[in-house]
């Protein structure tokens, strides 16, 4: 267990220097330092631009920052050889792959916190109030990111990093649309199943970063939320099992791999 | 080596069905608290789609938003509708835009002489409703509903549920309180509008002296309950002054007097000003149902078969006319049934105080020999119909009164 946590510690250690992922980052800090000067551009008051705005540049440089990190993880390693070096001490397959995702998970609860901080001393500032529930936002996007990252990793197993990017960006989009259209075809009564079962198959497939997305009603006060602790945990759950399902597949593929 | 992939193979099916299980418990939790229910993402260009699913939702709603209102301001009411669509979908709990666009919809959609396009109060209804269904913890669209069908659809027993259902929460604005017990009275449910306003007075006492505000909301609610006694015992008490009932001498005629105008004329024996007379055409036996139910779901189409117009006609000397210009709109006016009504109302629940203190709010002090019609339980009316044809109408040959 040492030699994975060992290999973490040098995954988190050598992504915090990259500097594509300190500039996004930076950019994003930047960002939501300035959002409240974008208050002419929103149609609703300071509170849906600060909170909306800020968790939009939140979840967009936690969606970039788990793809470009997790695309080159392994293949770069095997590019620069190192992998052989690493392998041949010993170091198993499936901890060389846990120690990749736990240090990139690590690495987005860096960059999580960097940015919740500083979104949260944005909404004190600006609204005058700290809301709990903005906590619960980034926990929710940190959880989907890592989830991005455990689906970035499984495919940079056993495909060009080119390729990952595109893959890993479609199945993000296709993870947060699902569960719409499955909504939207579940209340039309003139949809057949035929057309029904397979988007119902696929939704319940494909890892659905769509869960995670619970900005709207910290947005909107207003609403009242059913078994919201309930919902919170079971996805949290989900995120942790389908990580979990992504790793072991990860492992068996990494397994098979000639080197 | 093996049996160890076999192993993971397992661990990954297993891990699928835990994850898959997982997933069908936590989608109904999710469509209950956080799906955009009854909107769709249709009409979202990639990008825009892009944008919305990486978490901008509510920010780019609301710079739709104001496009819209930009829209709104040059009198292209034509691009705000679309817009409407994408900013709820969106933002499903944005009340200005569900509120706004309804009220763009049932009041903005003009001819040229500023009639309503009433085929739009319907779209305008399920909005609402689809707002509602969104939103149902706050009280502004079981408000706006209630409005609705109160000032515009001028329908009051079916706005009484929705100033009711607006009533039960406490953040309600005081003063739109008020609005139950408007709508309770012109429905002629008085004893419910009587109890309505002395609960609300008491209500308002408890207050009283806190500030100006409470002072002023409790002068005025005790002046209404007041009011409203005084009128029900003027009108409806021992000797009341809407008795005996006089005849209204009612009637109405059309003259088409060039292609797709009308001259509508008539009587009405009301000898003061503030009576108004209400004309609709429409293509014959389609009335509009102004149920939220009578659409499926929300769209913003509207039937271009349907020719429906409504203007109100004041009443002047106990006379009202009118020329109707119905030719500068084809979109509005296709006339393309065969046969049209022409409906002539008099409807005493929205006459002006004067003339209600003479006839009575439910028209209890009003009688006419041949059009008055007791079908509506809340109100007594007066009403003739009119059928002319499309021949007629376009003048597509002679006579046509």
């Amino acid at each position: 267990m040492n030699a994975t946590f060992a290999l973490a510690g040098a995954t988190f250690g050598e992504a915090i220097r990259k500097r594509i992922l300190l500039v996004i980052l930076l950019a994003a800090l930047v960002i939501l330092l300035i959002s409240p000067a974008f208050e002419p551009f929103a149609g609703r008051g300071q509170r849906t631009l600060v909170i909306s705005f800020g968790f939009g540049i939140i979840q967009l440089a936690g969606t970039f920052i788990a793809i470009i990190m997790c695309t080159g993880l392994i293949p770069t390693e095997i590019e620069r050889r190192t992998i052989y070096t690493i392998l041949s001490k010993p170091v198993q397959r499936y901890q060389f792959v846990l120690g990749k995702l736990l240090g990139a998970i690590a690495t987005l609860g860096f960059v999580y916190l960097t940015m919740g901080l500083m979104f949260l001393l944005i909404t004190r500032w600006t609204l005058g109030e700290f809301d709990p529930k903005i906590v619960q936002g980034l926990i929710m996007f940190f959880f989907q990111s890592s989830l991005l990252a455990a689906v970035t990793l499984f495919f940079s197993t056993f495909v060009s990093p080119l390729v990952n990017y595109f893959l890993s960006g479609g199945v993000f989009l296709m993870g947060n649309l699902m569960s719409t259209f499955l909504d939207t075809i579940q209340r039309n009564p003139e949809v057949t199943p035929l057309t029904r079962i397979p988007v119902q198959i696929l939704t319940v497939l494909l890892p659905n970063f769509a869960n995670f997305n619970i900005q709207n009603p910290i947005i909107n006060p207003e609403q009242v939320l059913t078994d919201e602790v309930a919902y919170l945990v079971q996805t949290i759950a989900y995120a942790v099992i389908y990580m979990v399902l992504l790793l072991v597949a990860s492992i068996l593929i990494f397994n098979q791999r000639e080197m | 080596m093996k049996k160890r992939s076999t192993g993971l193979l397992i661990a990954v099916v297993a891990l699928l069905v835990v994850q898959a299980g997982l997933q069908m418990r936590v989608f109904p939790l999710w469509q209950k608290n956080y799906a955009p229910k009854t909107a769709t993402p249709v009409g979202l260009s990639p990008e825009q789609l892009l944008v919305a699913v990486a978490g901008f939702r509510e920010f780019m709603a609301g710079i739709l938003w104001v496009r819209a209102d930009g829209f709104f301001d040059s009198g292209n009411y034509d691009a705000v509708l679309p817009m409407l669509r994408l900013v709820t979908w969106l933002d499903p709990h944005n009340l200005d835009v569900y509120a706004t666009g309804a009220w763009h919809m049932g009041y903005n959609f003009t001819d040229e002489a500023q009639r309503s396009d009433r085929r739009y109060l319907l779209p305008a209804l399920k909005f609402l409703e689809e707002g509602i269904q969104n939103n149902p913890n706050v009280w502004d669209l079981y408000f706006e509903m209630g409005w609705m069908y109160y000032h515009k659809i001028q329908d009051p027993v079916n706005a009484v549920p929705w100033m009711y259902k607006a009533n039960e929460f406490e953040n309600i604005i005081p003063a739109r309180r008020h609005m139950l017990a408007h709508a309770l009275f012109k429905s002629s449910q008085f004893d419910q509008a009587v109890n309505t306003w002395g609960r609300l007075l008491l209500d308002a006492e408890k207050e009283r002296t806190k500030d100006w505000e409470s002072l002023n909301l409790y002068d005025v609610r005790q002046k209404n309950l007041e009011d409203t006694i005084l009128d029900i015992l003027r009108r409806y008490g021992p000797n009341a002054e809407t008795q005996p009932p006089i005849d209204m001498g009612f009637d109405a005629k059309v003259t088409v007097v060039r292609p797709r105008v009308i001259l509508v004329e008539g009587t009405l024996n009301i000898p003061t000003i503030g009576a108004r007379v209400t004309v609709i055409l429409r293509n014959k036996g389609q009335k509009l149902d102004y149920t939220p139910k009578a659409l499926e779901t929300f769209t913003l189409e509207v039937d271009p078969n349907l020719t429906y117009m409504q203007d109100s006609l004041a009443v002047r000397d106990m006379k009202f006319r009118r020329e109707i210009d119905m030719s500068k709109d084809p979109k509005m006016y296709s006339f393309k049934a065969p046969e049209y009504e022409v409906e002539f109302i008099f409807d005493p629940r929205y006459a002006s105080p004067n003339i209600q203190d003479r006839i009575g709010s439910d028209g209890v002090g009003m009688t006419d020999r041949r059009y008055l019609d007791t079908s509506d339980p809340s109100a007594r009316m007066l009403r003739k119909v009119v059928t002319i044809t499309r021949e007629e109408i376009l003048m597509l040959r002679r006579g046509a009164e």
